[in-house]
């Protein structure tokens, strides 16, 4: 490799873990979502087409250089880091004195061996050395928080990796009636799509089972304003070992697998027989008929008639016109219309539930109304990597700017026949708050014996 | 809200008021009022003192925490910094904060006043621990960012003779120190509210736009102790770019009513509609 090569190898690396291109690609960033993201938000443009601005080309490569521009910035400081956390040694009085945050007292305690000052920062979870024969001592605590800039940085490489196991995710969508179960993932979702869910592999596929017992629905005043809704579920299916209740806050996690309530609807039970007594038809039907007065339809099977539903789930008639006092089922009345193939109206009406409607050579009743639940299940093995990164995040900030590394200076000489104490204070961060502060409680609460030392300690924190 | 709630709400509002006059007075007439200083902090801990009995009362009433809508968001914003400030100005060297950040609380509730302030109960969605975590570390953000730009401001404002570099140094310190609580603070908030997230939608991330604004609050102030580490920046040009970020950070707290369904940061319940919804 020529010389011209390997020095433009390091000025590309020079310019990757650049303090300069850090601050570039944060304002990219910035500028990138503030200019690309926000109007289109703003105008109340489709959260997937934002999304899709965002996922664009322009944003990868600016939040994946700034990922890598971090990695570099830490390999080129890491030793600059390190050092900062080495161990303190005492410093003899002449060192203290010369420090930047450093002041003089007059020292009144009778221990030659600095014993009260070294009990005094243990109680204080400093942890202290100390030098008898010069003197000196040294109290610090929180020596390797410069370490949590590594951690904080290094953790995005963890979430970096969770978004990609993150590829292989599913989220699907599944109905089930209370009462009914949900055991096979492929017949059973109604999202993603049967051909979608055909090609998706086993292994991707949601693995739990579960019965749902009852959803139930709570509402503020009768009006349409959820403040409750819980799924009772008993699962596996096979043993109904476990029950659990699913709410749409407070998901269920199996398996890796979470499970969350996302709505639900009425599944009215229809019965077709014949007038002899045999059932031709008996099933319950999700419909999208909740609240009072929204109407879908459903096809029968034996014969070529479709039924359009409405329910009243609290039956009052207002004027004539029939509608609900409440959003319980506590007198359902069932508005039916049925047209045959070509479209022409052969009944409609209003019912009880039981009620028998004769159509053609059949009897139609509606005998039950049950409610379904609408479940999301979502499987992706990138979620503990991402929030373990987030959760590092957090901790390697709070530990670098919340508890960063603190130092003490301690040394005492004799002169002029006065006992002089000499304090020196260090810290990563807010030097001159921690001097400060430190000082405070040290003037407060050290056995300073002699009052004008305390007295002159208070002024200088006050000055 | 309750006549208790709103003869007590008045109160506690007068009081921050007389405890800001005090601080003042005492700042105009310096050391010959002292005691104008101690009046002040007495009034703005009795004023705390009735707006914790409203909190109570409130919170008792309605079954949850008042955090939720705009109105209960600037009751417990207001909490959060007259707190701080009850908690921090005691030291002498932050004596000057309640100067800025009173009128703050005062627009803050102001702007809260102009919301629904009925008794509504949690939808669904709200009703979990995670959420109260979530808010919690908003409120403390946002304290200490509004601690933080209050000391920025000195540094935008022509510089008052005879101040010596020490104060300016430790001045220095203390907005970076507020910088680094707040920032901290809002980490925490983005995480939790990640992680509610998904839980709910399913999703750890979704740009929704009081998240977006957030993040770009997040990058600009990570850009500020980026600026403050590389290159040691601090008084005016440092002050400008914390401008920047406490604007988008208001956008981001306080802009949420505005941009209506968009966001599902919206607890906004309208009377009107709550009625219709019936």
């Amino acid at each position: 490799m020529t010389i011209d090569r390997l020095r433009s190898i390091k000025a590309v690396y020079r310019l990757a873990a650049s303090k300069g291109l850090s601050i570039f690609l944060m304002l990219a960033s910035v500028f990138l979502v503030g200019v690309w993201v926000i109007p289109f938000q703003m105008y109340g443009v489709p959260s997937h087409v934002t999304e899709a601005y965002a996922n664009s080309i322009y944003f990868r490569v600016t939040f994946i250089a700034l990922l890598f521009n971090g990695l570099f910035c830490l390999i080129s400081r890491t030793r600059n880091i390190a050092k900062l956390t080495t161990k303190p040694h005492p410093a003899p009085a002449e060192k203290v004195r010369a420090m930047r945050l450093s002041r003089s007292f007059k020292y009144g305690a009778s221990d030659n061996n600095l014993g009260s000052i070294e009990r005094f920062m243990r109680k204080r979870l400093y942890r202290a050395t100390k030098d008898e024969t010069a003197g000196a001592l040294v109290a610090y605590k929180w020596r390797f928080a410069p370490y949590g800039t590594l951690i904080f940085h290094l953790s995005f490489f963890v979430v970096l990796a969770g978004i990609l196991l993150s590829q292989s995710k599913f989220e699907g969508k599944v109905v089930v009636v209370e009462g009914q179960a949900f055991t096979n993932a492929r017949a059973q979702l109604v999202e993603p799509s049967k051909k979608v869910v055909e090609k998706i592999e086993e292994s991707r596929l949601p693995k739990t089972t579960f019965v749902v017992d009852r959803v139930t629905p709570e509402f503020w005043e009768d009006k349409l304003f959820f403040t409750d809704l819980v799924a009772d579920v008993a699962h596996p299916a096979d043993t109904l070992a476990h029950a659990a209740k699913i709410r749409l806050s407070a998901p269920l996690s199996l398996n890796g697998e979470s499970i969350t309530l996302s709505g639900f609807g009425y599944a009215p039970g229809y019965m077709l027989s014949l007038p002899g007594g045999g059932v031709v038809e008996n099933s319950y039907v999700t419909m999208k008929i909740f609240p009072s007065g929204f109407e879908d339809s459903f096809e029968l099977k034996a014969v070529p008639y479709k039924v359009y539903l409405k329910i009243y789930s609290d039956y009052v008639d207002r004027g004539g016109e029939p509608a609900s006092k409440s959003f319980a089922l506590k007198n359902p009345r069932i508005d039916v219309k049925i047209e045959d193939k070509s479209g022409k109206q052969v009944y409609k009406g209003l019912v009880k539930p039981s009620e028998e409607i004769k159509i053609g050579d059949y009897l139609l009743s509606f005998p039950a109304i049950r409610l379904y639940g609408e479940f999301r299940i979502i499987k992706d093995p990138g979620i503990p990597l991402i929030f373990l990164g987030i959760f590092l995040a957090c901790a390697g900030l709070a530990w670098r700017l919340l508890l960063y590394r603190r130092v003490i200076y301690v040394a005492v000489e004799e002169r002029d026949g006065d006992r002089l104490i000499h304090l020196a204070f260090d810290s990563d961060s807010y030097r001159r708050c921690f001097a400060r502060s430190a000082l405070g409680v040290i003037a407060r609460d050290l056995p300073l014996k002699d009052p004008s030392s305390r007295e002159r300690a208070k002024e200088v924190v006050r000055s | 809200m309750s006549q208790f709630e709103a003869i007590t709400l008045w109160i506690f509002a007068a009081l921050y008021g007389a405890a800001w006059g005090a601080y003042l007075a005492n700042r105009f007439f310096g050391k010959r009022a002292a005691a104008l200083f101690v009046a002040g902090r007495v009034l703005l801990g009795i004023g705390f003192a009735v707006q914790n009995a409203h909190i109570i009362v409130r919170w008792m009433d309605v079954g949850h925490p008042p955090i939720f809508g705009t109105f209960e968001s600037t009751l417990a914003a207001v909490w959060f910094m007259v707190g701080a400030l009850l908690v921090f100005s005691r030291s002498w060297w932050l004596r000057n904060a309640p100067l800025g950040v009173i009128p703050v609380v005062f627009a803050i509730l102001l702007f809260g006043l102009r919301f629904n302030t009925d008794h509504i109960p949690l939808t669904i969605s709200e009703q979990s621990i995670w959420v109260e975590i979530h808010v919690v570390f908003a409120w403390m953000a946002l304290a200490s960012f509004v601690f933080a730009q209050w000391w920025a401001l000195r540094y935008l404002v022509p510089k008052k003779a005879g101040e010596g570099d020490y104060v300016r140094a430790t001045r220095d310190d203390l907005i970076f120190r507020a910088l680094a609580l707040g920032f901290v603070n809002l980490t925490l908030l983005l995480a939790i509210g990640s992680f509610y997230e998904f839980r709910l939608l399913g999703t750890w991330w979704s740009w929704d736009i009081v998240e977006t604004l957030t993040l770009i609050a997040w990058l600009l102030y990570g850009l500020v102790m980026h600026l403050r580490f590389f290159y040691a920046w601090k008084g005016r040009r440092l002050a400008l770019v914390m401008s920047l970020a406490f604007v988008v950070l208001l956008l981001a707290y306080w802009s949420i009513p505005f941009f209506g369904n968009q966001s599902f940061h919206m607890f906004d319940i309208n009377p009107e509609a709550l009625k219709a919804l019936g």
